[in-house]
């Protein structure tokens, strides 16, 4: 069962409500859940709620999905409206962030400035650094393009942000961001380092 | 974003057309502007390949299945009661409407000879085995009922 399909799992839990079935669907995508869940809460704690309520809403509408996505695509939207949700009930209405690099200036230059090539581990590590100094939706954007399998028509369908080329824009946005906060954070080095 | 920065990152996309991906892959190899933007890129791709994605804590699979599992119990289980309630009902409905029209039948004759505040009921009725039948099933499918719904009840409180 571990090695079947999404399709397939579902097709089968569809048919007959199965634990296994379910815990298979769950052992699977909760980590790309909880990323996404992270993303947006920040909290540990409120992220592993977002992830549980997340999959219980997808249990409660699952009757409804027909596969005109993937599966993984349908479940991340279901993540990324409980995570808006929950932002929309504990902080109040939720204002679109915008990228402010020159707010996290001194955050990016209280590191010292890197010489050299970077190993794969610290390089890693700053890009981390970058996705969280980047607005929630744009990191959301780059996080589901290279970390999450999903094309732009997905993540469209994920954010509910209609058109492939507003999609594209976003995503050019996002990367252009990220480069310039990696240029300010690697000193210089960002193209030799990166 | 210059022109070049922006035709190999959709080339890096995959979202160029068979012809145009031919052009950029071209100008990748002959042109070293081109070269060295692709070749940034590529660098900022293995970077983010090499990201990990947070590990999810452990006991979140645990916390999800218990959820789960109450979830379940009203969902999969209650269909199957509330079928079986509203065929209970069906039946609770039609012993109650059959005596009730019985009733009417049996009683409108004796209202038609106006003695209707010494004998509502006819010997008939009283004599007659298929009502006292039917109230009896009446109130068995009735209890019945109640009892079944309170032991619902009971085990949807335990687990939760």
């Amino acid at each position: 069962m571990q090695q079947w399909e999404d399709s397939r799992l579902i097709a089968a839990f569809k048919l007959k409500p199965d634990d296994k079935v379910f815990e298979v669907l769950v052992n699977r995508y909760q980590r790309y859940a909880y990323a996404i869940a992270l993303n947006y809460v920040k909290d540990e704690t409120d992220a592993t709620d977002v992830v549980q309520e997340s999959f219980m809403r997808m249990l409660r509408s699952l009757h409804t999905f027909r596969g005109g996505s993937r599966f993984s695509t349908w479940l991340y939207s279901l993540v990324y409206f409980t995570s808006v949700d929950w932002i929309r009930k504990n902080r109040g209405p939720v204002f679109l962030q915008v990228d402010n690099i020159e707010e996290h200036y001194d955050e990016i230059l209280h590191g010292e400035p890197i010489a050299g090539n970077l190993d794969q581990k610290i390089r890693a590590e700053y890009i981390e650094k970058a996705l969280k100094l980047i607005s929630e939706d744009n990191a959301m954007i780059i996080r589901l393009f290279y970390f999450m399998d999903q094309s732009l028509d997905e993540i469209g369908i994920i954010m509910n942000i209609p058109g492939k080329s507003a999609i594209k824009v976003r995503l050019f946005r996002a990367r252009a961001a990220m480069k310039q906060i990696l240029n300010d954070l690697l000193g210089g080095h960002a193209k030799e380092s990166l | 974003m210059n022109k070049t920065e922006i035709n190999i990152r959709n080339y890096l996309d995959g979202s160029l057309s068979g012809e145009q991906e031919r052009k950029i892959a071209l100008l990748i190899d002959k042109d070293a502007a081109y070269r060295e933007e692709f070749e940034e890129l590529i660098r900022l791709r293995d970077g983010f390949d090499n990201l990990l994605l947070p590990e999810a804590p452990t006991g979140l699979t645990s916390k999800i299945m218990s959820a789960y599992r109450v979830e379940m119990l009203p969902t999969v289980f209650p269909p199957k009661a509330k079928m079986e309630n509203k065929f209970e009902k069906l039946i609770l409905n039609s012993l109650l409407l059959v005596p009730l029209a019985m009733l009417i039948i049996y009683g409108g004759i004796e209202f038609s000879h106006a003695n209707i505040h010494r004998q509502v009921l006819s010997e008939e009725i009283k004599s007659s085995w298929i009502i006292w039948a039917l109230i009896l099933l009446n109130l068995f499918y009735g209890t019945r009922l109640v009892i079944k719904s309170h032991q619902f009840t009971n085990s949807k409180i335990k687990i939760q």
